[in-house]
């Protein structure tokens, strides 16, 4: 409870903790609280409301400058003729177009949209381009304009009226039959390849935004999530940017939680890829019945969004056909790269299992031919991993006694990095190979093997130990030296990296993990011991399992060094419990 | 247009009042209360849309017409905002405990003086709001007091900013929190 003694403190740190991303505010408000567990935990629960509290509030006060339009009210050419529903971006009404006598829908939109001209502006930009959408599985959008009222100038979308009921209103009463699930998939997928095709992403894709009509499935608001982004700010420019960044940030205000990807939970820029994450949660509960993310609380959701996978679409629909699951788990991939990378492809794909011949090679066009590899390497691991569960849950002895060592990281010359990483680059595998060459090695250099390939090798291999370096799922760029950026980036490699730890962690349950990173990310032993423990309050699964190594030496220090090497080799001894 | 025989010097009991004259308080409530109702009959009279009233609007023009801007400063500006946004919360209010009755979540129509104005109690129970908003004061009056400006006097981030005489991103922050607390107030009453 608030208490005003403490209250300047909670709100400090709540203000500071909103200015970073979703995935990390935990930590932060362990960090700044300290030992005062009241303040930390006022300031959680009052973090929590703020998640939950979405618009309440903001909403009202909107809408209490949006007209309610009533029967017989115009709009230039439109005549009202009945609110349909009030939806997340306004009020959807039902309206007849005086000059071409057809009947449309038209949505109110908040006047904060078109408030200053620069609002005006994009609004019109962005319009013209959804307007430019032809596709039969989206939704028109016929016109825009706005009409005058007290309020000022109130913004209004023309769209196609569509009669149906929403996917959302359809999971209500559970899963689709997957003959059915598997013919809106693929018209969901060409939508979203019309719309990619034209550079237009819908960054808000859930059952809400699908109509079920007659002629299929329909897409709403396409790229309306953008446009309603910076509106909320609907004050001066100078505030706007500010406003701006902290949407994006917080994420929430765009996109729909259990249907957002990660990058999006840790308020990155959403793009093709982005849209099919959506699709595949979508695909998964069409499927399930489902969600594919859930959670009793939003930590829970966001920890299972970034950590977890969904358990396979076959323990909850056995019908569903191998090639289908491997595609849902395919856009559930939590690193955009490991993603099917296209909604074109994934339309054939799912084509192709429609008709039954997912498995086949009857398939023209090299593209399709690819996947088909994929799609045999998939079974192959999938195959192993089968073997490697019956080994655990046996009395079997485990496949590998001894201790495989798994390297994930391998900065190599020749290629551009930032100074943070080509400080670490010294302490590549190979030199984390060698000094450990009494043991069982197995290497994987970053930029030689898919993420989720590593993955399946790594749940092959069952390690009792992986050794990662902290900034090894960097993705690698120039920074000029920006230290700002080169922070960010570093965060941005960490958050990767130990999603990937505990999602390891929760698929091997004995692998033990040991990062190394330099003395810059742990400058004393305090905040060593501080990462690690704040580390393991967000994934408990790394408890008692998550070991640190400093590299000492200077910033180009490296495991080659003999000292070093032993340092190395005598914590992996300890670690293992290795005579 | 009908208007009151002499006009309230709003202007001047602005002034007066931020030099700390007390009694000007009541009458600028007076003033601003009765020039609210007067528009509000005025706009639905010349209206073309036929729709209801943004008190947000309502409050804005009420400043634009009562207050002479070229003779009051930014604290000036901040008590009439302050007032106005705390007098249409108590119309607003006011009017949902005379209809407590009614069905919560029901569309309701806020009578102002003799013309309607559209509240929104879809998603807020504004007695309960009204509630918290109180409890909140005690733990921070500031926190309660951007509320009214936000959500009854309907003033942007920036307006906001203003007449509190903090940084954009303060109020936006402090916006956050306060929603945060008030939901959590809200949603706790309710289970």
């Amino acid at each position: 409870m608030t208490t005003p003694s403490n209250w300047e403190k909670v709100r400090a740190i709540f203000h500071r903790a909103l200015d970073r991303p979703l995935d990390q505010r935990a930590a932060f408000v362990h960090e700044q609280a300290g030992d005062d567990s009241g303040v930390r935990k006022e300031v959680e629960s009052l973090l929590a409301a703020h998640v939950e509290a979405d618009r309440f509030l903001e909403k009202s006060s909107a809408s209490l400058e949006t007209p309610r339009l009533k029967r017989g009210a115009r709009l230039g050419a439109f005549e009202i003729v009945g609110l349909i529903g009030t939806g997340g971006m306004g009020e959807v009404n039902r309206a007849r177009d005086t000059r071409l006598d057809r009947t449309v829908a038209i949505k109110i939109l908040s006047p904060d949209l078109v408030s200053d001209p620069r609002g005006r502006e994009r609004f019109e930009r962005e319009a013209r381009v959804i307007s430019k959408l032809a596709h039969p599985n989206i939704c028109t959008l016929h016109d825009v304009g706005s009409a005058t009222t007290d309020g000022g100038e109130v913004p209004f979308l023309v769209m196609e009226l569509l009669d149906g009921e929403t996917l959302a209103t359809r999971l209500a009463r559970g899963p689709l039959p997957v003959q059915q699930a598997l013919k809106y998939a693929a018209e969901i997928a060409g939508a979203l390849a019309g719309a990619h095709a034209q550079g237009i992403v819908h960054r808000d894709l859930k059952p809400a935004n699908i109509m079920l009509t007659k002629s299929g499935a329909k897409l709403l608001d396409f790229g309306l999530a953008r446009l309603r982004a910076p509106s909320s700010a609907s004050g001066s420019p100078q505030v706007e940017g500010a406003v701006d960044e902290s949407l994006t940030r917080d994420g929430l205000l765009i996109g729909t939680l259990p249907y957002m990807a990660p990058e999006q939970v840790r308020g990155h820029d959403a793009d093709a890829r982005t849209d099919l994450f959506a699709f595949g949660t979508i695909l998964y509960e069409m499927l399930t019945g489902a969600r594919a993310f859930a959670g009793d609380s939003q930590a829970d959701l966001i920890a299972a969004i970034l950590g977890h996978e969904p358990p396979p679409v076959t323990t909850r629909q056995p019908l569903t056909p191998p090639a289908l699951e491997r595609l849902v788990a395919s856009c559930l991939a939590k690193d955009p790269a490991d993603r099917w990378q296209s909604a074109h492809d994934v339309g054939l794909t799912l084509k192709a299992i429609s008709d039954g011949s997912a498995e086949g090679t009857t398939v023209a066009g090299s593209r399709w031919r690819v996947h088909a590899v994929w799609a045999t390497l998939v079974v192959a691991l999938g195959l192993g991993l089968w073997s490697f569960r019956s080994d655990q849950g046996g009395a079997a002895p485990p496949p590998n006694p001894t201790p495989v060592i798994v390297l994930m990281d391998s900065p190599l010359p020749g290629r551009v990095y930032d100074s943070r990483t080509l400080a670490a680059g010294g302490t590549n595998a190979d030199d984390v190979s060698d000094a450990l060459r009494e043991l069982r090695v197995l290497t994987h250099k970053e930029n030689t093997s898919a993420i989720w390939h590593r993955e399946e090798q790594v749940r092959q291999q069952n390690p009792d130990l992986v050794v990662s370096h902290l900034s090894c799922l960097l993705d690698i760029r120039p920074s000029n030296g920006d230290r700002a950026i080169e922070d960010h980036l570093f965060e941005v490699a960490q958050n990767r990296l130990l999603g990937f730890l505990a999602y390891l962690a929760a698929s091997n349950p004995r692998t033990q993990f040991l990062i190394y990173s330099r003395g810059r990310v742990w400058p004393t032993p305090e905040v060593q011991a501080a990462w690690t423990r704040d580390v393991v309050a967000r994934f408990p699964r790394l408890e008692g399992r998550l070991f640190t190594i400093v590299v000492p030496g200077h910033a180009n220090a490296t495991f080659r060094d003999p000292a070093t090497a032993e340092l190395l080799r005598t914590r992996v001894k300890e670690i293992l419990r290795l005579p | 247009m009908n208007r009151a025989a002499s006009p309230p010097d709003v202007t001047g009991l602005l002034v007066a009042w931020s030099n700390g004259e007390e009694a000007a308080r009541g009458r600028l409530i007076d003033a601003v209360y009765s020039e609210l109702r007067r528009l509000a009959r005025a706009h639905l009279r010349r209206e073309r849309l036929d729709h209801s009233l943004s008190p947000t609007a309502l409050v804005h023009e009420a400043y634009l017409k009562l207050v002479d801007q070229r003779k009051v400063h930014w604290e000036n500006r901040v008590h009439f905002f302050a007032i106005a946004a705390h007098i249409m919360r108590r119309i607003l209010v006011d009017h949902a405990r005379a209809h407590q009755a009614a069905k919560r979540g029901a569309a309701a129509r806020v009578p102002l003086g003799d013309v309607d104005v559209a509240a929104e109690p879809r998603d807020v129970d504004l007695l309960a709001l009204d509630g918290a908003l109180d409890r909140l004061s005690h733990v921070d009056e500031r926190q309660s007091q951007l509320v009214e400006l936000r959500f009854f006097g309907g003033l942007t981030i920036a307006e906001t900013a203003t007449v509190l005489s903090v940084s954009p991103a303060t109020v936006k922050n402090d916006w956050a929190l306060a929603r945060a607390w008030l939901y959590r107030e809200l949603r706790g009453r309710a289970e």
